[in-house]
């Protein structure tokens, strides 16, 4: 049978893409690569108290050579038991890159993508984010602008629920928000202090998909407001949380148009030259390794930003030789990630007689403080924020970590210290033709396919923003009252650290430059759409799935136009 | 007073001083160790000495001890789903490190007090040093924190299900949502 659509990725974006077409009429089927998972079903480990988690959260000590190593290296807060289910070790999905500049590439091969373990940090871009390439000259012009995203970030943001405070700032425009979360009494003091000091400077609630006040509609999709348990990235059986299987996938199966196939490994795309269209998708039964072709007459790439464009470079033809759709040569280039390394930690005086009470799955957000333009003594071009939080540590187990025990160590061990706040940084790296995702001339996986060789690092402008981030970090601290204050950078944390890939089948006005024009539409192929993270023109200081979401929304809602006016 | 504190006592009132090894096997029965069940990993002697050396660690006061909060049995079953074969060597090692240093009865035939005594000075001995002995005793009671502090009733405000996030209290007023919360 002919599909009227297929969606390659079942996670944030490709849910947005079923979700929209679906709902628009269109028969559509999705393809996901990894297995298939229930909302609340067995993946779901969030009900599980900390002596319930399999080896209380600790990772087998031999599991980094069985393909765990990146995770370990990416950190103690998310190397734990609780939810590898939903990530993919780089044993049974190898990629590759040069000896001397790894790349971190963290993937979720199930039904649901990465929607289950996303941050869930939901930022608008500002009008100054869509006009950083056209101002500087840095990459190509974004092919839109704020302005023609804003109502598609409206219809996201209300059916995803985000939670967020109203401040009226240009480089993250308000939304349609649920309450905000609570700032702590040290976040407020801080956030107080900072305002009188440095005006230029805000440190925000977080805005974030989690539901404080849930509309009838996601009640309808038995979604129930947050719990506050931060067990977010188990699974949320509560759906409070957006993710696809939570809120996007429930909803395109509402339509009765959806069909979903999990375990099925697009291989490449179908194209006929004599049409100049994408006839099907070439999938790999991930068990059976059994090949099959589903046809369409439209077909969304939703499969990630490296994942996307490493299907199209696989779709090489004689009509296509450097793959589907790259005319321009750019596919697979321009490969950007948000830079970190860059933090500051002090303790907020004060206030010992003031508790918190809950697990609130949400930071405080300082948006991009060169919002305004470059300050005095920058040696680097964009801008860059922070995330971080303050709290009443309490020793724990780190008490194992000191000399000492007995009774009053244990009762020492959960007595609540001092506050203390650490922000960390977000910031934009330039799109340069070399960070590159090309294939792998010889090497392939375990279904036959050129693994994704990634080459990509870090140049001078990111290295002075870190360098730069690290100062300011402090700075700001000292500026919001904060004493003790700590800060360090480091410079060697590879591209794909953040989880923010971004840019490799970009967007823009001219066919000799970008891969997608404004629609996200492939500029040579007109029934195909990109709306994952490949289609980022530049990568902003935001986290960027809302982004992703609105761009999806609005691209699917325009092929749907065209479908139906017989032009694609 | 039981035989062994008696015995103590009479050398002290002769102004004797007590050395190790000064007092027969006899005279420390009633207050040794005792051995119970294997774990699935340690055998019997290895798990009473790791099931003493944690309560003496962290012992029962308003929360559980590490025995009630079965760190011992979380122990002994990391060591077989969680630990390479060198990290249970080193776990092994560092429990006979410790009965070793009460030469030449062992550690488990010492009365309460002097158990604790004997581990508050390997302690202090093993964040001076960077040996690999030194190393072996952190990660036993690294492991051990670790195990408490992961059980049921270890931490007193911890909440399931808090329902709601609230960051500026009153001791009380937090205490009462934990309360409402459980």
């Amino acid at each position: 049978m002919e599909w009227d659509a297929i969606v390659v990725g079942s996670g944030i974006t490709g849910g947005w893409a079923a979700k929209e077409l679906c709902e628009k009429g269109l028969k559509t089927l999705v393809i996901e690569r990894g297995r298939h998972i229930d909302h609340g079903g067995p993946d779901y480990t969030d009900m599980e108290a900390p002596w319930e988690v399999e080896f209380r959260n600790l990772v087998p000590e031999d599991w980094p050579a069985k393909g765990w190593q990146y995770m370990k290296d990416k950190g103690d807060w998310i190397y734990k038991m609780q939810h590898l289910q939903f990530f993919a070790d780089t044993k049974t999905y190898p990629f590759s890159y040069p000896a001397d500049r790894p790349f971190m590439w963290t993937r979720g091969y199930q039904l649901g993508g990465r929607s289950l373990t996303w941050y869930r940090q939901s930022y608008r871009w500002g009008e100054a984010d869509f006009t950083a390439n056209l101002r500087d000259g840095h990459g190509v012009d974004w092919p839109l602008r704020y302005a023609d995203l804003a109502p598609w970030y409206d219809h996201v943001e209300r059916f995803a629920g985000i939670s967020g405070s109203l401040e009226g700032l240009d480089e993250v425009p308000d939304g349609v928000f649920q309450p905000p979360f609570e700032m702590n009494c040290a976040e407020r003091h801080v956030s107080q202090t900072l305002k009188r000091a440095r005006p230029d400077m805000h440190m925000i609630m977080g805005r974030t998909a989690n539901l404080t006040a849930p509309t009838a509609e996601q009640e309808a999709l038995g979604r129930t407001r947050c719990q506050a348990r931060s067990h977010c990235s188990r699974g949320c059986s509560f759906g409070a949380y957006f993710s696809s299987l939570s809120a996007t996938l429930p909803a395109a199966q509402n339509t009765g148009n959806l069909t979903i196939l999990t375990d099925q490994i697009c291989h490449s795309l179908e194209h006929d030259p004599a049409t100049g269209r994408v006839t099907g998708v070439r999938v790999i039964d991930a068990n059976s390794m059994g090949t099959s072709i589903h046809r369409a007459r439209l077909v969304f790439l939703c499969a990630s930003a490296i994942g996307s464009a490493h299907i199209l470079l696989n779709s090489r033809s004689d009509a296509h030789p450097r793959g589907l759709a790259n005319g321009s040569d750019a596919l697979g280039r321009y490969l950007m990630d948000h830079v970190g390394g860059a933090w500051a930690a002090g303790r907020v005086p004060g206030m010992l007689d003031r508790y918190e009470f809950g697990r609130r799955p949400n930071n405080i957000y300082i948006p991009n403080v060169r919002a305004t333009g470059k300050k005095p003594g920058d040696n680097f071009i964009r801008g860059f924020g922070f995330q971080g939080g303050a709290s009443r540590g309490r020793a724990m187990d780190g008490a194992g970590r000191q000399v000492g025990f007995g009774a009053k160590v244990k009762e020492a061990a959960t007595s609540y210290g001092p506050w203390t706040i650490r922000i960390d940084m977000f910031g934009e790296m330039l799109p340069h033709p070399d960070n590159r995702l090309t294939l792998h001339p010889t090497q392939t996986d375990r279904w036959g396919i050129p693994l994704a060789h990634l080459d990509c690092t870090l140049r001078d402008n990111e290295k002075a923003m870190i360098a730069r981030g690290r100062d300011e970090a402090a700075e700001i601290l000292r500026a919001g009252g904060c004493e003790d204050v700590t800060a360090g950078a480091r410079f060697d944390h590879p591209v794909g650290f953040k989880t923010h890939e971004m840019g490799t089948a970009r967007m823009g006005r001219d066919p000799a430059t970008s891969v997608l024009n404004a629609w996200n539409q492939a500029h040579e192929v007109a029934n195909l759409f990109v709306t994952d993270g490949a289609c980022m023109t530049s990568n902003g200081t935001q986290n960027p799935s809302l982004t992703y979401m609105a761009l999806t929304a609005r691209a699917a809602n325009h092929a749907v136009d065209l479908l139906r006016e017989g032009s694609i | 007073m039981n035989r062994r504190q008696a015995l103590l006592a009479a050398i002290t009132l002769l102004g004797g001083t007590v050395l190790d090894g000064a007092l027969p096997v006899w005279a420390y029965e009633g207050t040794r160790v005792a051995i119970g069940q294997p774990g699935r990993f340690f055998n019997a002697r290895e798990m009473a000495l790791l099931t003493d050396v944690a309560e003496i660690m962290i012992p029962a006061t308003d929360t559980p001890g590490a025995a009630a909060a079965n760190v011992p049995g979380v122990i002994d079953g990391l060591m077989l789903d969680w630990a390479v074969p060198a990290t249970q060597a080193q776990f092994r090692q560092a429990l006979a490190d410790i009965e070793a240093k009460a030469a030449p009865h062992g550690f488990m035939a010492r009365p309460p007090a002097e158990r604790a005594a004997l581990l508050t000075g390997i302690d202090i001995a093993a964040f001076q040093g960077q040996g690999p002995a030194e190393q072996a005793y952190r990660r036993l009671k690294q492991l051990i924190w670790y195990a408490y502090f992961t059980s049921e009733g270890a931490d007193p405000d911890y909440v399931a299900v808090p329902g709601q996030y609230r960051g500026d209290l009153t001791r009380v007023e937090m205490k009462q949502l934990v309360a409402g919360a459980r």
